[in-house]
């Protein structure tokens, strides 16, 4: 193991700097629970946001680093049954930003907020309420449960609605017997801290704002994984024995 | 040694799963392993060094030229071949550089803040990024204020944890340049890409090689003078083909000389005695 050690002490160094930040300044609609002993593997809880189908749900998941975090990604795996277009049967999420850029830039995927060193904790979790809400079905990683989600999109079947609404419900009797109350209103939902003050220093520098392009953009839809085929055979994984 | 950009890009993969990290962790285990050999950074060696590495009846061609570079320079230090060697060749070329030069040194303390600045400005994740940036001034200030020795500061660069994190300062100011130059450089990318995404999947991104576009904005955002000496199989004179950036003409002593062999680049030294 020893020749982990330099590597790891930079992850530890970076896991233990952002596990600090989302203390002291939640995402909202998130739960974080680590033991100190391994950083290396975070359980958080996922509150559905409310007026979505997830409104009071309660998802429980895994993150796990790399020992070279961050320059490669983590991998996010959700424990509770979750029936959606970009989840795994076994659980494991499957979203752009969790991918290291692919190699070849002329092979006309599109490189969609893929996962780089400038990503962390938060802006993954930010993609994950955002995907939980609105799946990417170019590329799903449950075939049935994307086929069906458009399905309840246009109307003409509520089966994905029905399967997600029991999921939540199931949910739901977790957290009580967690002793959690997930919550269910917007107010509740959105976490109370004050945002620090950011310690400008911009202050006395001139930027042209106009760079020409805008950096909040979100486009989900062209997101083009190759999630999809390879896991199928392989759903037997047990591996949530180290938490 | 000789082409070794392939051997260290374990998350190029698509999908991520926990088995996959598994399994990454033991193949990043085995080439870790296997790159103990050759260090992040290596010790500076006589340039005939290179020569050795070329059998001269199979490879009389890389043979020949080493020997005939080795006329012009001096020392050469051996960059690990893991997609950062652009970057890090830099890195290590400009730390050398600043260890001698403290004007030099606590200007580039000072860009160095500038840029932080500008990098949240341009719209790049402020918490990460600006640790890294702050990472960086840091460790040129405990230069600065003679807390490291020469030989902790080679320790530091030879480091995973340490190096790896000052070169993302490198990556990012490489991106923000580009980022920050738009109109200028978004011609010069591929099609089917924005600039933006180019600079999150090939600059920001670790273990990915630079091209030509990243070299020339990383040289500008550093304000260096960089030569890149060539040496591949096209005959030319006297060892081969020499490119200066930022700019060709000026033709004065270049800060940094890179030695590029097909797909690498190492850290090399004139003879300041042949001058």
């Amino acid at each position: 193991m020893d020749s982990r050690a330099s590597t790891s002490s930079g992850a530890l160094r970076a896991l233990s700097m952002e596990l600090k930040n989302l203390q002291s300044q939640p995402v909202e609609g998130f739960t974080i629970d680590v033991n100190e002993d391994n950083l290396f593997v975070w359980s958080v809880g996922i509150y559905g946001p409310p007026k979505t189908l997830y409104q009071g749900g309660y998802f429980k998941a895994t993150i796990r680093f790399p020992s070279n975090y961050p320059y490669s990604p983590p991998s996010m795996k959700f424990t509770t049954k979750v029936w959606h277009p970009n989840v795994y049967e076994n659980g494991d999420l499957c979203i752009s930003i969790l991918h290291a850029p692919i190699d070849d830039p002329q092979s006309g995927e599109l490189a969609c907020e893929r996962w780089n060193p400038t990503q962390s904790v938060r802006t993954i979790l930010l993609s994950v309420i955002s995907l939980l809400n609105e799946p990417n079905t170019s590329s799903p990683a449950n075939v049935d449960a994307s086929v069906m989600y458009r399905k309840w999109k246009e109307d003409s079947d509520p089966e994905y609605a029905k399967i997600v609404q029991k999921q939540v419900e199931d949910s739901k009797k977790v957290a009580q017997k967690e002793g959690i109350s997930v919550p269910e209103t917007i107010e509740e939902y959105c976490v109370k801290w004050a945002p620090p003050q950011q310690d400008d220093v911009l202050d006395g520098i001139d930027f042209n704002d106009d760079y020409g392009y805008d950096y909040e953009e979100e486009d989900e839809e062209e997101d083009d994984d190759e999630c999809g085929s390879d896991y199928a055979d392989d759903d037997e994984d047990s591996g949530q024995g180290e938490n | 040694m000789a082409n070794d950009s392939d051997e260290n890009k374990p998350t190029s993969t698509a999908a991520m799963t926990e088995d996959d990290l598994l399994l990454q962790d033991q193949q990043l285990k085995q080439i870790e392993d296997e790159q103990k050999a050759s260090p992040l950074v290596g010790d500076k060696l006589p340039f005939y060094a290179l020569a050795g590495l070329y059998d001269p009846v199979s490879a009389i061609t890389f043979f020949t030229k080493a020997n005939e570079l080795a006329a012009i320079y001096s020392d050469i230090r051996f960059i690990r071949g893991d997609g950062n060697c652009f970057y890090r060749a830099v890195l290590v070329g400009i730390v050398e550089i600043l260890m001698k030069d403290r004007e030099r040194l606590i200007k580039f303390i000072d860009t160095g803040r500038e840029w932080m600045a500008k990098l949240v400005k341009l719209g790049f994740p402020d918490w990460t990024c600006s640790d890294f940036c702050e990472f960086f001034i840091e460790f040129l200030e405990k230069i600065r204020d003679g807390k490291y020795t020469e030989a902790e500061v080679f320790q530091n660069l030879n480091d995973d944890g340490t190096a790896n994190y000052l070169l993302m300062y490198f990556r990012l100011i490489t991106s923000g340049f580009l980022k920050d130059n738009c109109e200028e450089y978004a011609p010069f990318i591929a099609e089917g890409m924005t600039l933006q995404q180019y600079c999150e999947t090939e600059i920001e991104a670790m273990w990915k090689e630079a091209d030509h576009l990243s070299i020339m904005a990383l040289v500008r955002a550093t304000g260096i003078r960089l030569r890149i000496q060539y040496m591949d199989r096209s005959e030319a004179p006297n060892g081969g083909y020499q490119h200066d950036l930022p700019d060709e003409a000026d033709n004065v002593t270049p800060d940094i000389t890179l030695l590029y062999r097909p797909g690498h680049y190492d850290l090399i030294y004139r003879n300041l005695v042949a001058q």
